[in-house]
């Protein structure tokens, strides 16, 4: 049995976090000679120590129910390999890659690959709700989505487009003046592998009318 | 350079007399530039909100006394002022109108240049000129306004970029409504802190982050729908949606620090008031080893010295302007800063 609790892994000094996000850290691990990521959601001090328990339990909980169903529905993504629900902690597959959002120039492939992941994804009836640059990883076998921290088992077309919307977003902050394309070549690909597509456009459309002192298209 | 600054957007009239020695927009600083007077007058909350007629007409009957005040106190004759500033937009359509006649009157009898001032970016250099603030991760909550930005450099242009927001109503317009509904006193946001201050016991209501965005309107109709339906108390429903809608406002600010990774974080707008939200605030910063600034709360709500700090930075900067009418939807991103 593991032995690892939420809190030796944060204290340990042996163990440095091999990456320190806003809502988890990950500690590099390995799970029976493969090499893994400890993923462990810290204690918020900010949050109320109710609603933190709360938000951190729901989310690890669904976190790795998602990651089986992506996997299952063959979404490039990390395996769980274990799951501690005392600490909500996951113990997930490590990928050789690069984030998206550190690769410099994101190429037309690397847009086309995420459309057509999400498509993969929203056909499983997931939303990422965190679809962002960051949250991919560009591997030797294409591209991969991580972080399903903040997603979510829906089909509702508002969710759907929230992913879009955010991918979109980081495209135009990261591309060097060719994001045009970029979207477009994104959402062809999204559109041949997901037959709700017009729906999801339409709605992207809608979102962006919706914030606040937007220029009106 | 002396600027008399004329603030009206949406409840508050405001005008201030700002001086600065400052040599360059990036130099201004608390050592150069001064706010001498910032004088205002802010239509009272009452149950039913606002209503956009009745508070231009309040801004038009305040403005000669509120005029008169700001320059007495700083001692300024019309003849000494250099320029008058006024707020472009964002706001209430017929507010943003008042203080445009109101500084385009001046500057055409006193023959001096009238400089226009987003609204957004005065609540942020307001508070970069109060708290020292270099490049901060600024979180700018206010009525209408909850946006997380930074600086950022786009082909050789600089500007706020808008890296998060709501994506439906302002946290200060959500705490307003509850306020209301739950007839605090005063029946806005104000009381609605001040009675979520006194604690209770958190129920569970629906906790909206979106990657970096929030949205609102469903943790406003769980809420309103749990009392309604005597699910809870009045005290638990303001003291859990406080802490519901602070927690998603901090928790979207960390996710985009961690993109960022700016040095300062910087509290601003009407809401920056709260003191259980800059306790969170600062907490968050410390786990992300950042610095936390909170605007000194008489530049927190909206008041003409910020108009003016803004003002001077412009007028430093060489900055010129195609278009001087008001714009209720000017955003924060609208505009280059050249410092």
């Amino acid at each position: 049995m593991r032995k690892t609790t939420t809190e030796d892994a944060g204290t340990k000094g042996a163990r440095k976090p091999f990456s320190k996000g806003a809502e988890a850290e990950l500690f590099p691990d390995s799970w029976y000679g493969r090499k893994a990521l400890l993923k462990v959601r810290k204690r918020k001090e900010y949050r109320h120590p109710v609603l933190d328990l709360n938000l951190r339990g729901r989310r690890a909980r669904r976190e790795a129910k998602v990651l089986r169903v992506a996997r299952a529905a063959g979404v490039k993504c990390p395996e769980l390999f274990f799951e501690d629900e005392k600490n909500f902690s996951l113990t997930i597959e490590f990928l050789n890659g690069n984030l998206l959002s550190r690769v410099g120039k994101i190429s037309q492939e690397h847009a086309r690959e995420a459309g057509a992941q999400l498509a993969k994804l929203h056909s499983a009836g997931i939303a990422h709700g965190d679809y962002s640059a960051s949250n991919l990883l560009a591997t030797p076998n294409g591209i991969c989505v991580i972080d399903f921290g903040l997603a979510e088992f829906t089909s509702n077309v508002e969710e759907l487009a929230g992913d879009v919307l955010l991918f979109e977003k980081s495209l135009q902050t990261q591309s060097l003046g060719n994001a045009g394309e970029l979207v477009a070549e994104f959402r062809k690909a999204y559109s041949r592998n997901f037959p709700r597509s017009k729906e999801v456009f339409s709605r992207v459309r809608m979102i962006a009318a919706r914030a606040r002192y937007r220029p009106k298209a | 350079m002396r600027i008399l600054a004329i603030e009206s957007t949406a409840h508050t009239i405001g005008v201030s007399v700002v001086s600065s020695s400052a040599r360059s927009a990036k130099a201004v600083s608390l050592r150069n530039t001064e706010v001498l007077s910032n004088e205002r007058a802010k239509y009272p909350s009452t149950d039913r909100g606002y209503i956009p007629r009745q508070l231009a007409d309040h801004h038009a009957k305040k403005y000669a006394g509120v005029l008169e005040a700001a320059l007495r106190k700083s001692k300024t004759a019309p003849e000494e002022l250099d320029c008058i500033a006024y707020t472009q937009g964002p706001g209430i359509g017929h507010c943003l109108r008042v203080g445009f006649v109101a500084a385009n009157s001046l500057s055409k009898t006193l023959e001096v240049p009238l400089v226009p001032v987003n609204h957004a970016i005065a609540h942020v250099e307001v508070g970069n000129w109060a708290c020292g603030t270099k490049d901060p991760l600024v979180i700018y909550v206010s009525g209408g306004n909850t946006q997380i930005a930074a600086k950022t450099e786009v082909r050789e242009k600089r500007k706020y970029a808008v890296l998060g927001e709501t994506l439906d109503i302002g946290i200060g317009n959500f705490l307003d409504v509850l306020g209301r509904e739950f007839k605090c006193a005063p029946p806005d946001a104000v009381g609605l802190l001040e009675e979520a201050a006194k604690g209770g016991n958190l129920f569970d209501l629906p906790y909206t982050v979106k990657g970096v965005d929030l949205a609102f309107a469903g943790l406003l109709t769980a809420v309103t729908r749990a009392v309604g339906g005597k699910k809870t108390s009045r005290r638990d429903a303001c003291f859990s949606s406080v802490q519901n809608a602070f927690a998603m406002l901090v928790e979207a600010s960390e996710r985009v620090l961690c993109h960022t990774r700016n040095g300062e974080l910087l509290l601003v707008g009407g809401v920056a008031q709260s003191k259980t939200l800059q306790e969170m605030y600062s907490l968050m910063a410390r786990e992300q080893g950042a610095k936390s600034f909170v605007v000194p709360a008489q530049y927190a709500g909206d008041q003409a010295g910020m108009i003016g700090i803004t003002a001077v930075k412009q007028v430093l900067a060489g900055m010129e302007y195609g278009n001087y009418e008001p714009n209720q939807d000017l955003r924060i991103d609208a505009q280059e800063i050249p410092w």
